[in-house]
């Protein structure tokens, strides 16, 4: 073996989960001729033919080096993970975790470079028979679920497009924007040049964006004007979450109206966090509702906000389906709580690999919040979402389940006090948060109200009372959803929309237009978004 | 005092001594504590056996404690994880960003003095721990001393929960004192935890009783 490719094969066995650049590689190789070349272009008194001879000397030593790191690709050592803005290439060891490579005898030494493997988890039992799933298992260690950018810090909407642009590399599932209304004064074209790049690269990158627009604090024709352009791209992977409270409807209605117009229309769910009961921005990802912590939220309003660009809501989640735990295990004495500690164990595990591979895994929101990088975390949980538990109210009433979710909410947080108790005592004071949740993926969580179903009715008033325990057991992670289509009255709507945010405790809920055939909206509405 | 030739028999002896003779309070998180003040604690002999106590904690299963290659990181590393508040091997190795305490103090000291008394280090930082901060460091100080040929160190813990926190801080403070010893080339000597409020929770009895009988 070449000394060349021993010494890059040396730098990885240092960090075998690392992603080094050429100039990383190159710099750490021969560090002494790197040093020389940059030593003369940094020198103010170097004559213009000595840089130029540096300038030749240092592609020199790249090609040289990409010689190898192509021989290594080819030899399947090593893999090309990107190529930079600059052409500059990037690469990685070709290595699953757990995995070990031994290159051949250099001079008789042997290089032998390991990756670690995933610690094992007291859930792996349950994974192997479908009742728990990893959300985004591929990525479940060294990437977030939801990651939030704070439009007012980054103050620029090319700089938060590139924010979310390099944040794909760090979110396995979706990011939230939040107070994206300093943004709507930006021309709707340069707008939806953005909007749809980003939509294309959700698309390939599986990916989800919610922004949280504050309706309250925007101007309402530039609003009309976005929400326009929004919904005539009908975005697939983009959607809208309106911050709003009963006094935003009561203050100008026809605004609303106006919005629910446009939105049906063009088929645009259109998401409403109840602003008065809710704090915390949402994000709506395939995982399910993503949020902060409301207490957490209000602190962190009061002392930390403004301060950092972005903020890690989600780490890792767990999936459980409740039903499926129940058909092969039942609920005899405390096992189903039991099961639920291993979850939350298996959680812990994850984050305890996060933080030993934060400064790898999340270097770009080291640098990007400096020198605020202890707050990147400082509101981030973990999710343990359940699924497919519809069937508990039917069988055992709705009591029964609420005081079930409750119970389980209980431990879970007993655990992770405890844990945090722990690490704390023991020199490492971190944060380990575990938020129950619900999925939003399946009709059976979700209460949906239908287009032939009254708000006044009885039958619906029930189902959105069951949905505001469970709504306050499991953090306002439970979406109402409500389907109507046909001939759109858009003031009944607005109404509908008082009475939800007025009388009912639901921090979110979603209306989606089903196969709108027409509005009837008022025509002052209509034509300017003004009373 | 209490003094050990092995960890787990020091650590058992402390829990029973304050199980027996600390006083109850109650802590601004609302938790009942027994308390004693003051108590030193010495191993005469940390190499053997010193994660003991923490392989006795792992085998309950009731809770997950700390891995210990975590827990050793924690000491031995100068970078701050995003995750911690703070940590103490970045408050010895990179105080306030821009001093190694150890590498740059403490072990050319001893290298070039080896009867120094001076080889103290601290990581109570006043400008962040006196700020309001919510999390402040429990080990405050360190203080080395080559007696005998050896290395001997004793770490100054302000407030220590004995049950939970001991066991792992006497492994990162044996890792710091393997370091140090062998950089110096000396062997490793006693190891003395001088804490402050060492203290037990009242929820942690049931499993401190099984400890210890």
């Amino acid at each position: 073996m070449n000394p060349s490719e021993q010494r890059i094969l040396l730098l990885y066995k240092k960090d075998p989960s690392a992603v080094f650049s050429t100039t990383e590689i190159v710099r750490s190789v021969d560090p002494e001729t790197y040093e020389s070349i940059e030593s003369i272009l940094k020198d103010a008194h170097s004559t213009k033919e000595s840089i130029k001879k540096a300038k030749r000397d240092k592609a020199k030593l790249h090609r040289k080096l990409l010689y190898y790191l192509t021989k290594l690709v080819k030899e399947g050592v090593l893999k090309l993970v990107k190529e930079g803005s600059k052409g500059e290439k990037f690469f990685t060891l070709s290595l699953e975790e757990g995995e070990e490579l031994v290159v051949e005898k250099y001079k008789k030494r042997q290089i032998t470079i390991s990756k670690p493997r995933t610690p094992a988890m007291p859930t792996e039992g349950y994974e192997n028979l479908g009742i728990v799933s990893k959300v985004e298992e591929p990525t479940w260690i060294d990437r977030l679920n939801c990651l939030f950018c704070e439009c007012k810090v980054i103050n620029n909407v090319e700089k938060l497009f590139g924010i979310i642009n390099n944040s794909f590399n760090l979110v396995n599932d979706c990011i939230g924007i939040n107070n994206f209304e300093v943004f709507i004064d930006t021309s709707a074209d340069e707008l939806s040049s953005y909007l749809n790049k980003l939509d294309d690269d959700c698309r390939d990158f599986g990916k989800r964006i919610s922004f949280n627009i504050d309706v309250d604090d925007v101007d309402e024709d530039k609003l009309v004007s976005f929400v326009k352009s929004f919904a005539s791209n009908k975005y697939v992977n983009l959607n809208i979450i309106f911050e709003m409270g009963p006094k935003s409807i009561r203050a100008d209605s026809s605004l609303f109206e106006t919005i629910i117009s446009i939105l049906s229309q063009n088929g645009v769910a259109l998401f409403i966090k109840n602003k008065s009961l809710a704090k915390s921005p949402y994000c709506f990802g395939k995982g399910g509702l993503y949020c902060f912590n409301g207490a957490e939220w209000k602190d962190y309003s009061k002392n930390v906000q403004g301060k950092v660009s972005s903020l890690s809501c989600g780490q890792s989640s767990l999936s459980v389906d409740v039903k499926k735990y129940y058909d092969r295990y039942g609920f005899s004495g405390d096992s189903f709580e039991r099961f639920v500690i291993n979850c939350a164990e298996s959680l812990l595990s994850a984050n305890s690999i996060h933080r030993r591979k934060a400064a790898e895994f999340f270097d770009y929101l080291v640098n990007l919040n400096e020198p605020y990088t202890q707050q990147v975390f400082m509101l981030s949980r973990n999710y343990l979402r359940f699924w497919n538990y519809g069937f508990l109210t039917e069988k055992f009433g709705v009591d029964f389940t609420i005081d079930l979710l409750r119970k389980v909410e209980e431990k879970v947080s007993a655990f992770t006090f405890s844990e945090e108790t722990i690490y704390k005592s023991c020199g490492m004071p971190t944060r380990f948060k575990v938020a129950v949740t619900s999925s939003i993926n399946s009709e059976s969580e979700n209460q949906i109200v239908r287009q032939d179903e009254n708000l006044q009715s009885t039958k619906v008033k029930k189902k959105l009372n069951i949905c505001e325990r469970k709504s306050d057991v499991l953090e306002g992670s439970v979406m109402v959803e409500f389907v109507r289509h046909g001939i759109l009255d858009t003031q009944e709507i607005a109404r509908e929309w008082i009475l939800l945010l007025s009388s009912y405790k639901l921090p979110f809920f979603v209306y989606r237009f089903k196969k709108a055939e027409g509005v009837n909206l008022r025509l002052d509405a209509f034509l300017g978004g003004k009373k | 005092m209490i003094s050990e030739e092995l960890t787990l028999n020091a650590w058992k002896k402390s829990l029973r001594l304050i199980l027996e003779e600390g006083t109850d309070f109650v802590d601004q998180n609302g938790r009942t504590c027994r308390q004693l003040l003051n108590l030193v604690i010495e191993i005469k002999n940390p190499e053997k056996e010193v994660t003991a106590p923490i392989d006795l904690l792992n085998s309950f299963q009731t809770w997950s404690y700390p891995k210990l290659d975590e827990i050793a990181n924690i000491m031995l590393s100068s970078k701050l994880s995003l995750d911690y508040a703070y940590s103490y091997g970045s408050r010895m190795f990179n105080f306030n960003k821009n001093i190694d305490q150890i590498n740059e103090y403490v072990i050319p000291l001893l290298k070039n003095s080896p009867s120094s008394r001076r080889a103290y280090i601290s990581l109570w930082n006043p400008d962040e721990d006196t700020a309001g901060s919510k999390e402040v460091p429990g080990l405050v100080g360190l203080d080395f001393i080559i007696h005998d040929g050896k290395l001997c160190m004793t770490g100054f813990i302000r407030s220590n929960d004995i049950f939970f926190g001991w066991p792992a801080n006497v492994y990162q403070l044996h890792v710091l004192q393997d370091y140090i010893s062998k950089k110096l080339n000396v062997s490793v000597g006693a190891l003395t935890v001088f804490s402050v409020s060492a203290h037990i929770f009242k929820d942690q009895f049931e499993f401190i009783e099984k400890i210890i009988n």
